[in-house]
Formats: structure tokens, C-alpha cells, sequence
């Protein structure tokens, strides 16, 4: 891992410092010249810059697909060959000499952000490697993200930190209340999902769904725990990570809910996929030839669903190499299409009908209908394969319901009392979220009610929490991505 | 700067307090989540915690072959000493020490007697290879979850887990063991709402919860079962080879022995006897005696004074290694004199409220138990001849 990260920094590396060379040679050139003059100056050098530049990024991108997707890239060959009749390739043979390199999709996305900064002039090239490679491999965001902006990051870690004992305290908590979700709901989850999964076929409709809001709530807690404690880590250290989770799971509607769901891989995708997509020439020309034709509203739909699309297909792909979550991307793709559709011609109908929309049970329904849709999602995810992920859903939208697959689930009934009153605390939290920091809060209060409360928590850690030998698989879902 | 002093030290009582009050609750709770699946184990450890401070003349340390011989009311009412099995099942010699400095916490007693089978069978365990089994290592695994699951948190405590879990339990981490929780969380799942209660009431009231946890026959645990045996040929023993040992398992005795000379502590070792002896313990136990002599220790070997006893091997064992209820009434009678002529010891002064616990001890264990169980003995040996 580390000479793959090593080599990933020195060509994030050299490309910044090319691209930096490109500006200080341009400038130099542009000296007392006028604008009309500059121009055919600033174009040739904007054109090395972005050879520069996508060179350094398929370099990335290359270390990245050899050792993630090779075997997924072989493996659709081989049905190809098959379909043709050439004999196959020897997939377990070849994969097994490429190395599993832990955070690549991570530090790769962070690194490529870093290039583009440089190339739009945001940042300047950093001119140590050794401060770059810091901000690359900054130990609490490497494995499972959040994907750090370098101007955000780099200049907390390149600055001084004197020891803050609040820092400590505020640190602690949040490492607490992380390490609770992970133990306590998450793990005590994952057996449930896992069997549901994969042997769907065994469970009726009823149970599938349950299925799929409890991994719901599983991977919510267990991504949320990680950037709980790397965040807490990363505080006690003077350092504040990029937030990656706001309550998503409150969200109205889907594009919402990609806003506050993994925020820093929405940034980077809206930032460095979205945008430059839309602001290509190809684009420009789609959206004004369609508008021509289909008329202002559609052309604008036909225009926008090529980036929309590119955007979740590579987000689908960034999970990994299968076609389940491919399918999952295109999923939330088109959903997302379909709301920015529709959304306008349901305000309008709305207003016609006169329908309250600013009311709590309108607003309970769209979370409900958010939620419901990323749990059909989930099962996408999450399915053995394609023809499984189909298979579920079918199952699910059945409906039936019989109390013994539910009995059958492997948690006594304590169990379930314990995953009931920490989700009920996981939701009094989040509401709490909305209008106070709780961690500042309950810093506020006398040791006397503050002190039973923490000691309270890492009590039911201990006692409640899944761990220890008959735990089974205790790492992060997200570290395999 | 005066402020900056003031936070620092605000900062640095306040962390001191909180971690303290959090290992605190750790460690109590700990207590209520340990496995509590051998009554024996609790029976004698606890009710030895929760004897009052300094009232001991003789703790006994050791396995069964110590709780199934001496049977501490019957001491006192012979020979006024208070005794106590400071016992576990199949309890490891290893432990010895740690167990002695658990006992000098809240007793001083002037004399400790050391139960030195499990020593020797050991040692042959491992000679023969047996240690290696999964069975026996199964087994050692619940004997010494009894011992150390009867323990309060301590340093004794984790210096047996250390010593004892890498040797007897290679497949096994020693955090496991030295942080409780970690094998003991999941129990909540079975636990009673009556043991959340009791320990409750025990940390609300912790003095009250002492007395409460006091045996009543003050630890003694005898057997009214029945197994004949002929008598035991001794001869071999004349004729049998002094084991060789090896260094690992000498050191261990070692140990024992240097800290005994090294807090000048009266020390008597025993191995207490049994019917069915093989020819490789006897081996052990010429080692033993030549061993305890050249350290110019106290070593009886029980075995050589079972006439004196009085130890009738067709009435007095309920099994192949231990006496019954009217074998341990004979063997403590005996014990007490040995100690009584031997060491001559200053008995502790008691109070009358003890004085009348110890009478009321006896009284009740002779009527309940020892009474009623050597006259269930009689009848079986009368029944048994009959049948004959």
C-alpha cells in the first residue's frame, strides 16, 4: 500500500508542479501585454495544462483500475469470449497477483481533487512532497474517506496546534457516540441483513422489507460511527474533517438526500464530474440544439440527464467492481432525472389544488417515500446478483407476512428491545441535531448530569455492544470500497 | 499565568476523577456479569471475603483435596483454630502464591497449609502429554474460569490470568480473561432481574451484603457418597524411582517456597491422600518429600499417616480421590492435632459475637450435615456387607 500511495502523491506531485510551472510561464509571458494579446497566451498554456493534467489523472485512475476493477473488466470479457467462443482467461489467476490497496478509492478521488485545484488556479502546487503526502495520507480520513478538499485540510495540518483539553473532551464524546453506533446498532444488525440477503428466498415479502430498512439503518450508523471516530481522532488533534453525513435520513426527497448522504463524495462528484460535464462544449451544444427543438423545459431535462447519469453511473462504478452497484447508480440516476422532471409540474399542480405542502404530515410522507426508495435501492446493492437483486424486490412488493421468519431472525427478544431504544436515541439525537450541537451542550452542563451521561453510554457500549470473539465480521462496510 | 496553572490542574483532578469513577463502575458491574456456573467456587472464595478481618489461624489453599478434607467448624470445635478453604476446583498450584497474597489482605494467619496434588498431577499431565488434549483443555479452561471468576479485580488476580491462560489455554487471549467484559458482555441476554437486584442491594449496602455472603458451615463442603476401596499397597512405594522433573515445573515450587522464606511464613505442605494411587504419583511424591527437605520445609505426605487417622478405606471415600463426610471428619480431627502439637499456635483473640458464629457454625453443620451424613455412610457400608 504505501509504495502504491507513494506513487500516486509523486504524480499528483509532478503534474501540480508542471501545472504550476504553466502559470508562473504564462504570467511571465502576459507581462505588459493587453487582454487581446494575452489571450492566445493563456490558451496555449491552458492546453498544456490539461494534457498535464489528464495525464496525471488516467496515471491515478490507471493504478486505481488495475488493482480494483481488473478482475471485474475480466471477468465481462470472459462472458464475452464466451458468447464468441474463444476460450476464457484465468481471472483468479491474474487477480491474484494485484494487491488490495485499503482507502484507494478514497485517496485517489482526494488526490485527483487536488490536480484539478491546481489546474483551475483554486490552490497552488504544493512544493514539498512530504506535506503533500501528509495531506494524502492524514491517517483518520485514509481508509473510509471523508474525501478532504486540499484547502480545506492542508492548511490545518500544516499549521501549529497547541494541546486543547476541550479539543480532547469534544473529541472523546464524538469517538463515544461513534464506537455506541457501531457496537451497539450496527453490529447487532449486520447478522440480520446478511441472512435476509442471502437467503431471500426463505423470507417473505414483510421480512425483506424489514430487511432492507434495517441495513439502512445498519450502514447509516456503521459509515456514520467511522466519521464519528475519525472526526473525534481528528479534533483531539486540533484538526476538523469535512462533514459527511447530515441527517439524511430526513430528507423530502432524493437529490436532497444526496446532499446530506456521504457529502464529501457528492461534493467531489458535483464538483469535478457534474460541472465540468455540463460546461462541455458536447453539452452546451445538446442543451441548445434539444431546447431548439423540444422547447425550453424538455431541452433543459435532455441536456441535464447526460452529466446526471455520468455522475451516477461513476458512482456506482467508484463502489466497486460489479454490476450490482452499476445498477444501483443508474437506480438513483434516473430517480434523481425523474425529480428534477417532475418536481416543477407537481409545484404547479400543488398550487392549482391548493395543497398545503408545509404541513408536518406532507413532509413525514416525503421522508417516508425518501426512505422507502433508498431501501429499494439497497436491495440493488446488496443483492448476490442482478437477477437476486430483482428476485427480492418482487418478494418484497408481495407483502406477506408470516411472524415466524421475523422470530427466526437470530436476536432475542432483549436484543431487539436494546436495537429499538438505541435507534429511539439515535433519532432523539438527530432531532436534537437540528437546533443544538449536543456535544457543546451537554459540555455545558454540570458534571453531576454530564458525567452519569457519558459514563451511562460507555456502559451500554460495554455491556450491550457486539464484540469479542463470537462477534463475527466487525470491520467498516465502506472500507471494502 | 496563574490561570493557566488553575485550568491545567482543574483539567487534570477532573480526567483523574472521571477515569476513576468509570473503572470503578466498570469493575462492579464486571462482577455482576461473570459466569456463576460452579456453586462450590463461590461458596468457599466468596464466603472467605466475607469473613470478618483477621479472624483466621489456618487458611488452607488448594483443590478439592483440601475442601473435601478439612472441614473448618469441626477444627474449631476440636482445637478452638479457625480454619479456611481458600479453595477452587481443581484449583493450579501455579496460583499459589497470588492466592496467599490475596489472603494476606484481610487476614493474617499464622499458619498456611499448601495442597501440592494438583503440583504433581500437573507436572505428570504435561510429561505424559495429556495437557495437550481438547478435553483437558476444556476442563482447565472452567476450572480456572472458577478461580478467577470468584476473585475481585486485583493484582493477584491478573498475575493468575497472566501466569495461568498462556500456559493452559494456548488458543486463547489473556485480554479476554484480564478484562472480564469481554467474555462476560453477551450474559445480559439470560441475566435474572433477582441478580440485578441482589447486586444492587450489594453495592448499596456492602457491609450487610458481607455478612450475608458468610457460610454457614464456614466454607466446609464434605460428600455422604460411598466408594469402597481395599486396602492400598504401599510397597511399591519403597520401590518406585524419585520423578525426574523438569526446570519449569521445579520453578514453580520455587516460587512458592522463596516467597514463603521471604515473608517468613509458616508454611505447612500437604498432599492429602487418596485410595486409588498410581505408581507415577508415588514417584511425584518421593520427589516432593526430597524436594521440601533439602528447602527444610514443613511436607507431610498424608498418605503415611492414614492409620493414625484412623482412615478405613472401605468407609471413608465417596470416590477414588476423596474422603466423605466421616473420612474429612477423621482427617480434620487429625489435622488439628498435628497443627496444635507442631506449631503450637497463639490463637486470635475473638470476639464474643465471633466466638458464638464459629459454636453456631459447628452446631449446625453437625446436626445438618455431618450427623445425618456419617450416619448415611454407616447404613450404606452396613447395606453394602449385607448384600455381600
Amino acid at each position: 500500500m504505501i509504495f502504491y500511495l507513494l506513487g500516486s502523491v509523486a504524480v499528483a506531485f509532478f503534474t501540480s508542479r508542471i501545472m504550476n510551472k504553466y502559470f508562473v510561464l504564462q504570467d511571465k509571458e502576459s507581462e505588459g501585454l493587453d487582454r487581446k494579446e494575452k489571450k492566445p497566451i493563456k490558451l496555449k498554456y491552458n492546453k498544456k495544462r490539461r494534457s498535464v493534467l489528464i495525464i496525471g489523472i488516467v496515471l491515478v485512475l490507471a493504478g486505481l483500475a488495475i488493482t480494483k476493477y481488473t478482475g471485474f473488466m475480466l471477468q465481462n470479457l470472459n462472458s464475452i469470449f464466451g458468447l464468441c467462443g474463444i476460450s476464457k482467461i484465468n481471472v483468479e489467476n491474474i487477480t491474484s497477483y494485484l494487491p488490495s490497496i485499503l482507502g484507494c478509492s478514497y485517496f485517489t478521488l482526494s488526490i485527483i481533487g487536488y490536480m484539478t485545484d491546481v489546474y483551475r488556479k483554486k490552490i497552488t502546487a504544493q512544493s514539498n512532497y512530504i506535506k503533500l503526502y501528509l495531506f494524502v495520507s492524514f491517517f483518520p480520513h485514509i481508509i473510509q474517506g471523508p474525501i478532504a478538499k486540499y484547502d480545506q485540510l492542508a492548511p490545518q495540518l500544516l499549521e501549529k496546534h497547541k494541546f486543547s483539553f476541550e479539543n480532547i473532551k469534544t473529541g472523546c464524546m464524538l469517538i463515544i457516540w461513534g464506537v455506541f453506533k457501531k457496537l451497539v446498532i450496527a453490529q447487532r444488525l449486520a447478522p440480520i441483513t446478511a441472512d435476509i440477503f442471502s437467503n431471500y428466498a426463505k423470507y417473505d415479502g414483510v421480512t425483506i422489507l424489514l430487511g432492507s430498512i434495517l441495513f439502512s439503518f445498519q450502514i447509516y450508523t456503521d459509515w456514520t460511527a467511522y466519521c464519528d471516530i475519525v472526526t473525534g481522532v481528528a479534533e483531539m488533534m486540533g484538526i476538523k474533517l469535512a462533514k459527511n453525513f447530515d441527517r439524511p435520513y430526513f430528507s423530502q426527497s432524493l437529490p436532497e438526500f444526496w446532499r446530506r448522504w456521504h457529502m464529501s463524495m457528492s461534493a467531489f462528484f458535483k464538483d469535478y464530474v457534474l460541472y465540468p460535464i455540463s460546461a462541455s462544449t458536447f453539452c452546451l451544444k445538446l442543451n441548445k440544439n434539444s431546447r431548439k427543438v423540444f422547447g425550453n423545459n424538455a431541452g433543459r431535462i435532455i441536456s441535464s440527464a447526460l452529466p446526471i447519469m455520468a455522475v451516477w453511473f461513476m458512482t456506482g462504478l467508484w463502489h466497486g467492481s460489479n454490476w450490482n452497484y452499476i445498477l444501483w447508480g443508474v437506480y438513483q440516476g434516473i430517480l434523481i432525472m425523474l425529480s428534477v422532471t417532475f418536481t416543477p409540474s407537481l409545484h404547479k399542480l400543488n398550487e392549482k389544488l391548493n395543497f398545503k405542502t408545509e404541513t408536518f404530515g406532507w413532509m413525514l410522507f416525503r421522508i417516508i417515500r425518501t426512505f422507502f426508495l433508498c431501501c429499494v435501492g439497497r436491495l440493488l446493492f446488496n443483492g448476490g446478483s442482478i437477477s437476486d437483486s430483482f428476485k427480492m424486490i418482487g418478494r418484497m412488493f408481495r407483502f406477506d407476512f408470516s411472524f415466524s421468519s421475523i422470530s427466526n431472525l437470530g436476536l432475542v427478544s432483549r436484543e431487539w428491545i436494546v436495537l429499538g431504544v438505541s435507534l429511539l436515541l439515535l433519532l432523539a439525537i438527530s432531532v436534537l441535531q437540528n437546533k443544538y450541537e449536543v456535544r457543546k451542550e451537554l459540555d455545558k452542563q454540570p458534571i453531576l448530569l454530564k458525567w452519569p451521561v457519558i459514563i451511562a453510554l460507555i456502559m451500554s457500549i460495554v455491556i450491550f455492544g457486539v464484540y469479542g470473539s463470537d462477534a463475527g465480521y466487525t470491520s467498516f462496510i465502506y472500507e471494502q470500497f | 499565568m496563574k490561570m493557566k496553572i488553575w485550568k491545567l490542574l482543574k483539567c487534570t483532578v477532573c480526567t483523574v476523577l472521571f477515569f476513576s469513577i468509570l473503572i470503578n463502575v466498570l469493575i462492579n458491574t464486571s462482577y455482576l456479569f461473570r459466569y456463576k456456573e460452579d456453586d462450590n467456587s463461590i461458596y468457599m472464595m466468596g464466603g472467605f471475603y466475607a469473613e470478618d478481618e483477621n479472624t483466621l489461624d489456618v487458611a488452607l489453599i488448594g483443590s478439592s483435596a483440601i475442601y473435601r478434607f478439612n472441614v473448618a467448624p469441626v477444627m474449631y470445635n476440636e482445637q478452638a483454630i479457625t480454619s479456611y478453604n481458600v479453595c477452587s476446583a481443581m484449583y493450579p498450584f501455579e496460583a499459589t502464591v497470588d492466592l496467599i497474597k490475596e489472603t494476606q489482605k484481610t487476614q493474617n494467619p499464622k499458619l498456611y497449609i499448601i495442597d501440592c496434588r494438583r503440583w504433581y498431577i500437573r507436572t505428570n499431565d504435561i510429561a505424559t502429554g495429556r495437557d495437550q488434549d481438547e478435553e483437558y483443555i476444556a476442563h482447565s479452561e472452567s476450572y480456572l474460569s472458577r478461580l478467577v471468576n470468584n476473585m475481585p479485580v486485583s493484582l493477584e488476580r491478573a498475575s493468575i490470568i497472566h501466569k495461568l491462560v498462556p500456559d493452559l489455554l494456548p488458543d486463547q487471549d489473556e485480554i479476554d480473561w484480564q478484562f472480564d467484559f469481554l467474555r462476560t458482555h453477551n450474559n445480559w441476554k439470560t441475566m435474572k432481574l433477582s441478580d440485578v437486584k441482589s447486586f444492587v442491594e450489594k453495592q448499596v449496602n456492602p457491609e450487610e451484603a458481607r455478612e450475608e455472603s458468610k457460610t454457614e458451615y464456614k466454607g466446609a463442603l464434605t460428600n455422604s457418597g460411598l466408594a469402597q476401596y481395599s486396602e492400598v499397597d504401599f510397597s511399591k512405594y519403597e520401590t518406585v524411582e524419585t520423578a525426574k522433573v523438569s526446570k519449569e515445573r521445579e520453578e514453580v515450587l520455587d516460587e512458592v517456597v522463596n516467597y514463603v522464606k521471604e515473608n517468613n511464613l509458616n508454611a505447612l505442605f500437604i498432599t492429602t491422600p487418596f485410595p486409588k494411587m498410581r505408581e507415577d504419583y508415588y514417584s511425584y511424591m518421593k520427589y516432593l518429600k526430597q524436594y521440601f527437605n533439602n528447602e527444610k520445609m514443613d511436607y507431610i505426605d498424608c498418605n503415611e499417616y492414614i492409620e493414625d487417622m484412623g482412615i478405613d478405606y472401605a468407609s471413608d471415600f465417596y470416590d477414588k480421590k476423596h474422603v466423605n463426610t466421616k473420612g474429612a471428619v477423621k482427617f480434620t480431627k487429625w489435622l488439628g492435632n498435628y497443627i496444635v502439637d507442631k506449631y503450637k499456635l497463639s490463637k486470635t483473640e475473638l470476639t464474643t459475637e465471633q466466638k458464638k458464629e464459629w459454636n453456631a457454625s459447628y452446631t449446625a453443620w453437625w446436626s445438618k450435615v455431618g450427623k445425618p451424613g456419617i450416619e448415611k455412610i454407616n447404613q450404606k457400608v452396613v447395606s453394602l456387607s449385607q448384600s455381600k
